[in-house]
């Protein structure tokens, strides 16, 4: 019962940390096509990945008990809301710097899953020392 | 019966290492199979010659007879024992695609004509970064223009014409994760939340998937409905389920192993 529940556990861990990469590598890439100033279908691809993924698997990755419910559905439902915030907001502040805003979120969410990244694999790690 | 196979019964999703999970279905060969006579379909459906009953009347049998295929396909997968995840997902986004992915490939622009108004809107927002609430009613809730006039930004496009025609398509994907995590939260058997979704799916006419503000609305209005459901819905099968997906097996064992016989 034991090693079937740490076994559970280590694929669920396995799972979101590929996850927390591909959310990294998401955002790495987009940044640099919006640094380099590049556009083309894959940039749109990269967008709609990152508007429907990073910002809110940046929090599910540090609030487990989202992720346990769904590592997916839920960082989809929470980066659409938060960008939905960011934007209206701005507009209203009459501060309208999409592509600033899009630096910030990309940052924060970078900072934010490799923190994740990092405390899960102290919680995965903790209970074998 | 045995605790495990009570747990087998009530998931319907054999265990990672299970053997039957790998075994080979028909369905590994009828899915790709229907796929491909759906993109044999739509390649060759000749949409200049419309008729009075629209895309319908131009799409050639070979398109009908794949979602057919799909349709006994999913059903045989259905009837199985233990149901696959993974091979049930497959089903699902496939029709999700067949029946969503069909419009945005044959025509050249989006359809509706109120499209062009929200795109309108999206513009108005992007080229000013401010709303002015004397023009219409959309100015005054500019959520979804404002986060779409964004995502041009980031994306790189000049309008959403770029994109807008895909966006049915995008929307009844994403829901498939959240109407999932619905369903499972009302401790639906395995085989009604699948059956339920490809319904969802296969029924859903009522068009506020197209890009507009219901689009997003749809979704987050679903995503908090799911949120809510987990966070606060006990099941409707007190003394069968309790919440949490990662853990649940072993939850149900735990606590079925707990009660008296």
């Amino acid at each position: 019962m034991a090693s079937r529940s740490a076994e559970i556990r280590q694929s669920a861990a396995r799972q979101a940390d590929m996850l927390d990469v591909t959310a990294i590598v998401l955002s790495v890439l987009l940044v640099a096509l919006v640094f380099v100033g590049w556009s083309g279908p894959l940039r749109v691809l990269l967008t709609v990945a990152f508007a429907f993924f990073v910002p809110g698997r940046a929090i599910v990755s540090n609030w487990p008990r989202m992720g346990q419910w769904s590592e997916a559905a839920i960082s989809m439902v929470l980066s659409l809301a938060v960008l939905v915030l960011l934007t209206t907001f701005m507009l209203w502040i009459h501060s309208w710097h999409p592509l600033g805003l899009f630096q910030v979120v990309a940052g924060l969410s970078l900072i934010g899953l490799i923190i994740g990244l990092a405390r899960r694999r102290r919680r995965t790690r903790g209970p074998e020392q | 019966m045995s605790v495990v196979q009570n747990q087998g019964n009530r998931t319907g999703f054999p265990s990672s290492g299970d053997s039957a999970y790998k075994q080979w279905h028909i369905s590994d060969v009828l899915l790709p199979v229907s796929l491909v006579m759906w993109a044999v379909g739509v390649a060759r459906t000749d949409t200049k010659v419309l008729g009075p009953y629209g895309l319908l009347s131009v799409l050639p049998f070979v398109f009908y007879a794949a979602i057919a295929l799909l349709i006994v396909s999913v059903t045989i997968e259905l009837t199985r024992q233990k149901l696959s995840r993974w091979r049930m997902a497959a089903h699902a986004t496939a029709l999700v695609v067949m029946l969503y992915g069909t419009a945005p490939i044959v025509y050249s622009q989006g359809r509706y004509s109120w499209l062009y108004k929200t795109i309108g809107v999206v513009q108005y927002m992007g080229a000013h970064g401010r709303i002015n609430q004397q023009i219409d009613i959309y100015q005054n809730w500019p959520g979804f223009f404002a986060f779409a006039a964004w995502f041009d930004k980031v994306a790189g496009v000049t309008s959403p014409l770029a994109y807008a025609k895909w966006a049915q398509l995008v929307v009844e994907l994403a829901v498939l994760p959240l109407l999932y995590l619905i369903y499972e939260a009302l401790s639906l058997p395995t085989r009604q939340r699948w059956a339920a979704l490809l319904l969802y799916s296969a029924a859903n006419w009522v068009g506020q998937d197209y890009f507009s503000p219901q689009s997003l609305g749809t979704i987050l209005s679903l995503g908090s409905m799911a949120i809510v459901m987990r966070w606060m819905y006990a099941g409707n099968s007190w003394g069968r389920y309790v919440p949490g997906r990662q853990h649940s097996e072993d939850r149900f064992r735990a606590y079925t192993e707990k009660q008296p016989a």
